[in-house]
């Protein structure tokens, strides 16, 4: 019974691993193929112990972010700055976190460890809703950025599903020229909020452009743009 | 006497009467733009003035997680545990209470014992009876954070009137001994620093207080008015009953409202003999009331 029990758990871990290696690759973090497509039986040699449970604290991982995404996430340089703007964007850090309870104890100490490791980004995997005070310290964290996301969101890759169009993050030099193109202000683009389940799995911060390219049966593609608000 | 006109310019001359025209306008513009602008700023200010407030109940909630610092706890210490919760609305409280118990804490911040929950293990949810028990360490620590929760104000910090934060009062067991004696010293200090707030805002001086200035004034200016005297009260005879609509009693489904009972009757009513109904069958009452009132 207890061994079923863990063979269940192993696979949904395995699947949430999957994903959130997936969305990290998908983000343009370095991440090789075989480490997002790893199959059942690799991940219970790494993850599990010799009980066959799994290890929530062996699953952690870092990523840097590979050339092409630094260069999407470069400022455009300002009139009078002699040197290039730095890109706004470093090494992520993923935790999973199996306990019953997310506290803002929880939350401030994943805070602690990634100002110490110097990661850029945070991003907390929990099993069980955090409170909604923990919520709330996350803004007062800037200027680490941490996201959190709960384990049965990531259990399906949403973005892969036939429904969800392909949504691509475009840089600020290309968010530039669209605007020029088009005549527009930001403001007058689209907007998708930064809460929005495809956002999320994008990382999206406020002010950054999406374009989303879906499948049109009159134009065979058609691409739209969303202003992350 | 063609000779005699002098050549004039072909081109539109600067008119001096279009010239304060140009200005009347944009005076106007830059009044509104002025008022625009005005009334932008009161509402960032405002949503300033909400988030800051949020933000210090956030950490007045950090800080409560460590309380007491020491046990038993000083009148110093009780006395910041009530200015921290000033702000608190109770779903701020509620919590409070539940991350203390996830840090291991009764969930009343005067109390460092660990709440039921941990020290009764699993025991606990169906032991103790009571919404909210398992939090704390002991039914007095329950009644004590609900005697605290039950002076907090519903309304948001932000939104409250200068110096309405409520005036919390801690159980008496927890009272330190001083305040008995000083008690009255106490409410004469509050007098006198009401007296300061209304002085200040006499002076034209802005007083202290969560909520920025306003656009309206809050002077009452009694309206005066010109309107003719009400007409008389109706008398009770003719006054309708209190089922009637606009004057219309409308008709019952049940048997015991005839149609002659209708105190008010409208000079357009055609009175229309109800047809018989059959008790039993519902469906037929409905369809000759609904005919009743088509007709009608």
């Amino acid at each position: 019974m207890a061994a079923n029990e863990n063979d269940r758990e192993v696979s949904r871990l395995w699947r949430i691993v999957r994903t959130t290696k997936q969305m990290c690759a998908d983000r343009g973090y370095e991440l090789t193929e075989e480490e997002c497509n790893i199959s059942l039986d690799s991940f219970r040699q790494q993850y599990t112990d010799e009980t066959g449970a799994p290890q929530r604290t062996k699953m952690a991982f870092t990523a840097r972010p590979a050339e092409a995404m630094l260069k999407r996430y470069t400022p455009l340089p300002r009139a009078g700055q002699s040197d290039g703007p730095e890109p706004q964007i470093g090494t992520v850090h993923v935790e999973f976190s199996g306990s019953a309870n997310i506290g803002i104890k929880d939350i401030k100490a994943f805070a602690q460890l990634l100002s110490e490791k110097n990661y850029y980004t945070g991003i907390f995997v929990t099993a069980s809703a955090p409170t909604s005070s923990a919520l709330k310290i996350i803004p007062s964290l800037l200027p680490t950025i941490m996201e959190i996301f709960r384990e049965e969101d990531l259990l399906v890759n949403i973005s892969r599903h036939e429904l969800v169009p392909k949504h691509l993050l475009l840089s600020p030099e290309e968010k530039r020229s669209l605007l020029e193109r088009y005549r527009l202000k930001e403001t007058q683009l689209p907007r998708i909020r930064v809460d929005d389940p495809m956002a999320k799995y994008l990382g999206l911060r406020r002010g950054q452009v999406v374009k989303i390219i879906r499948k049109s049966e009159t134009a065979g593609r058609y691409a739209s743009y969303r202003w992350a608000i | 006497m063609a000779g005699t006109i002098s050549a004039k310019g072909i081109l539109k001359q600067p008119s001096t009467q279009s010239t304060p025209s140009i200005s009347d306008e944009q005076k106007a513009k830059a009044d509104r733009d002025r008022r625009n602008l005005g009334i932008a700023l009161f509402h960032a200010n405002k949503i300033r003035a909400q988030k800051d407030v949020e933000a210090t109940i956030l950490t007045n909630i950090e800080t409560l997680l460590e309380y007491p610092p020491q046990t038993p706890f000083t009148s110093a210490q009780a006395s910041t545990f009530v200015q921290l919760l000033a702000p608190f609305q109770p779903s701020d409280f509620d919590s409070l209470v539940e991350e203390r118990t996830l840090d291991g804490k009764c969930g009343y911040a005067l109390c460092s014992n660990a709440p039921r929950s941990k020290s009764m293990g699993s025991n606990a949810a169906w032991r103790l009876k009571g919404h909210g028990a398992q939090d704390y360490c002991s039914n007095e620590c329950l009644r004590k954070a609900l005697h605290v929760k039950m002076q907090l104000s519903e309304v948001p910090a932000w939104d409250r009137e200068l110096g309405r934060d409520p005036d919390i009062v801690l159980p008496e067991t927890d009272r330190p001994p001083t305040t008995h004696a000083t008690s009255e010293s106490r409410q004469r200090w509050h007098q006198s620093s009401v007296n300061d707030d209304e002085l200040a805002s006499e002076r034209g001086e802005k007083a202290r207080g969560f909520r920025p200035t306003q656009v309206m004034a809050d002077t009452i200016v009694e309206k005066k008015t010109t309107s003719p005297k009400p007409s008389e009260p109706i008398s009770p005879a003719l006054a309708t009953p209190h089922d009637s609509i606009e004057g219309y009693i409308p008709v019952q489904a049940t048997k015991k409202v005839q149609p002659t009972e209708r105190r008010t009757t409208f000079a357009s009513d055609v009175v229309v003999p109800r047809p018989n109904i059959p008790e039993t069958d519902e469906e037929a009452s409905w369809k000759a009331l609904f005919e009743n009132m088509s007709i009608r």
